[in-house]
This record gives C-alpha cells, sequence and structure tokens, in this order.
C-alpha cells in the first residue's frame, strides 16, 4: 500500500518536472510494488512459492538496477574518481552473503543478487563518505544515500532472519525488519527531493 | 493438437505479398506486425522446450514459464530495430506496437483454434484484455527504453529492468488467469485498466509539453 502511494507520487513528480531521476524512482517503485504483488499472489491462488522461475525475483532485481541508475545519475562532479577503501566493505559483505545464502536459495539468483547489491552499497556508502569530505550542497545528498545504506543493511537483516524465525506472531523480528524496510523505502522521496533541490 | 506453424504460413502469407505493394512507411508497420506474430511462434516452441525440461504441468507452464520467454521474444526485433536501424523517437514507438499487436493477435488465433468461439462474451473480454496485456508490456520496455537509451550503462540496466517490469505485469495477469472465477475477471479487467490510465497520462504529458 505504501509502496502504491510512494510510485503515485514518484510518478506525478515525473510528470511535474520531467526530469529523469523522478522517472528512475518510479520504475524503482514499480518493479518492488509488482515484485511483491505477484509474490502474495501466487501465495494466495497457489498455495505455494513459484519453483521453476523465480518472477518477484526479477522484479525485486530490477527495482535495485533502477536504484543503481538513480545513484548513478545523481552522483556529483569527482565523487566517480573518489574511491574509498571502506566503501568495497558493502560488496564484501554481499559476496560474504550469497556465499551464505547458497544453503537455501537458487545459486544464479544468489549471485545476481550479490551482484547488484553489492555496487549500490558501494555507491550509497561511497557518496556518503564524498559527502564528508566537502561542504555545502553535497550535504543534500547525503541523506538520499544514507537512505539507500539503511536500505542494505535493512535488506540483509530481513533475509537473515526469514532464515531463521519461521512464527506468524509479531515477536518475530522478520515483521520488525519488514517494517524498517517500508519505512525506508517511503524515505527515498523526501531524501531524493532534498537532493535534487540542491 | 494444433500445427502452430502452418497457421502461422496462413495469416503471414496474405500479409508477405501485401508488403510488396505497400509505401515504405506502411511496409515497416506491417514487417513488425508479422515479426510480433513470428516471434510468438517461436515463444510457443521455446515453452514447450523449457516445459519439458523442467516437468512443469500445464499451469506452471503458463504462469511461470510463458511470461519471461514470451516478454524476452518480444523483445528481441524491437532491440535489433534500436541497435541496427537507430530509428526516430516516433518510428520506434509504432514499432513496438505492431510487434505487440502482431503477438497478441496471433495469441489470440491459436487460442481461437484450440477453445473454439462459441462463448462470445467471454471471447470479447479475451481479446481486449490480452490484447491490452500485449499492448502495456510492450509500451512499458519499448517507452521505456527510449527514455534510457542515451549511455550505454543505462541501457543494459534499463533494458533488463524494464523487460524485468513486463515480465512481472504479464506473469500476474497469467496467474490470476488461471486462477479462474473472481480473479480470473479482475486478471482480465487490469490491462484494459491500465491501459486507459496510460492513454490519460500520455495525454497529461503531451498537454504539459504544448504549454
Amino acid at each position: 500500500m505504501s509502496l502504491s502511494v510512494c510510485f503515485i507520487y514518484a510518478a506525478i513528480l515525473y510528470i511535474r518536472t520531467k526530469e529523469q531521476v523522478w522517472f528512475l524512482l518510479t520504475c524503482f517503485y514499480s518493479a518492488f510494488a509488482l515484485g511483491l504483488a505477484h509474490w502474495l499472489l501466487f501465495l494466495v491462488l497457489c498455495s505455494k512459492s513459484p519453483k521453476i522461475s523465480p518472477v518477484s525475483d526479477l522484479s525485486w532485481l530490477a527495482a535495485i538496477s533502477f536504484l543503481l541508475l538513480l545513484q548513478n545519475v545523481l552522483s556529483l562532479p569527482g565523487e566517480s574518481q573518489y574511491r574509498p577503501l571502506l566503501a568495497w566493505l558493502a560488496p564484501a559483505f554481499s559476496w560474504i552473503m550469497c556465499l551464505f545464502f547458497f544453503r537455501w536459495g537458487h545459486y544464479f539468483i544468489n549471485i545476481l543478487w550479490a551482484g547488484l547489491m553489492g555496487p549500490c552499497g558501494y555507491f550509497a556508502l561511497r557518496g556518503w563518505l564524498f559527502g564528508l569530505r566537502k561542504s555545502d550542497v553535497v550535504h543534500n545528498h547525503q541523506h538520499f544515500h544514507m537512505s539507500v545504506m539503511v536500505f542494505f543493511l535493512v535488506e540483509y537483516c530481513l533475509w537473515i532472519t526469514s532464515c531463521y524465525w519461521t512464527g506468524n506472531s509479531l515477536s518475530n523480528p522478520y515483521y520488525w525488519f519488514d517494517f524498517l524496510l517500508t519505512a525506508t523505502l517511503v524515505s527515498f522521496v523526501p531524501t531524493l527531493k532534498k537532493a535534487v533541490a540542491a | 493438437m494444433i500445427y502452430i506453424e502452418n497457421v502461422f504460413v496462413c495469416i503471414a502469407a496474405p500479409l508477405l505479398i501485401a508488403i510488396l505493394f505497400l509505401d515504405k512507411a506502411s511496409r515497416k508497420s506491417l514487417a513488425f506486425f508479422i515479426a510480433g506474430m513470428g516471434m510468438c511462434l517461436l515463444s510457443a516452441y521455446i515453452n514447450t522446450f523449457f516445459a519439458s525440461l523442467y516437468g512443469a504441468d500445464l499451469e506452471q507452464a503458463t504462469v511461470e514459464l510463458a511470461p519471461a520467454i514470451e516478454e524476452t521474444m518480444k523483445l528481441l526485433p524491437i532491440l535489433f530495430y534500436l541497435l541496427v536501424f537507430e530509428p526516430t523517437f516516433r518510428e520506434a514507438r509504432s514499432a513496438i506496437l505492431f510487434v505487440a499487436e502482431g503477438f497478441a493477435t496471433f495469441e489470440n488465433v491459436c487460442y481461437l483454434i484450440e477453445n473454439g468461439s462459441s462463448h462470445l462474451l467471454f471471447l470479447l473480454m479475451r481479446g481486449f484484455g490480452a490484447g491490452a496485456m500485449h499492448i502495456i508490456c510492450g509500451v512499458i520496455v519499448g517507452q521505456g527504453l527510449l527514455y534510457v537509451w542515451e549511455r550505454p550503462w543505462l541501457k543494459v540496466a534499463g533494458t533488463f529492468g524494464l523487460l524485468s517490469i513486463a515480465i512481472t505485469f504479464h506473469a500476474i495477469y497469467n496467474l490470476l488467469l488461471s486462477a479462474g472465477g473472481a480473479a480470473q475477471a479482475i486478471g482480465l479487467f487490469i490491462p484494459v485498466i491500465t491501459a486507459l490510465s496510460g492513454i490519460g497520462v500520455s495525454k497529461l504529458l503531451r498537454s504539459k509539453q504544448i504549454k
């Protein structure tokens, strides 16, 4: 529901401004929401999860690829030349988690997830560190990079909890991370608005 | 059993003859229409191959395999056109629509041969539903591609992202249709409603451009 509202709002902003960043954010929200809708409908109508083709995963991966494009479009002059060692933590963490998730999921899909989440975390961390070195306008971009970093971490926490906790009660940490993920997704709109205004 | 290739030859033959007599612009449109039908034929073959490879039943093949295969196949002629001929925005947009129309038409012809044509109301809903769904998926990929067709890294990531959105939309439609009952009716209406809202949004965008 919140994703649909965000999608509509981002689409309205795109129609008003015709800026590429809002087009990419609209695509991000639509891909994420469609993946979620497909997953839920499959569970409700077929009483099982998809076995052969991971359509929902494809849609979520598409959302991450749009987020990557958005990060690239937002990058400031000199940012692409800045390669801090600390930012490599994100791809390293993604590949370690990829090996960990091999125990449960499809190998190819896990590799795709690591291949997209790694750069996503890298760009977010690099953008944030780049902002720390500079003053003025760059700080407005930092909020968006922080949102993406939180999204990166919460997404991994969500996956890890889904491996160990399966209860349906609110004491299951999965639900709390899910709420946090929704809040993070919603935060993309105001933080991007601030970054674009700069 | 349907000999789908015979059906294709029968429908494509008069269109191919018509191409010889048409002007350049109409010839291109008809060629894309035939390409769309050809992609539908190839999708059927590939779908059957993967269904037997994974040991999938009819429902699994429809819900899980067909959307990914059909949308990828539908994209191929457009990608070829964009990469080789570098068309204008208007040319590419009509090519996308003709490929999607050809695909939807041939799919409907095969459906009629297999299931008969006695239920007019259902066929009316299916005709509009499947037609609108294929056109929407084509428009999602095509219009989006034209928008991200600027830089090499945008092309690759954008194509993958847009294709995935189209696959998921198609998969949701097939899932609702295979469920039957109220879900089927909702599934048939979703593409029509999406198409109408798309027309509304594009008109809004155009009016903003004029201003």
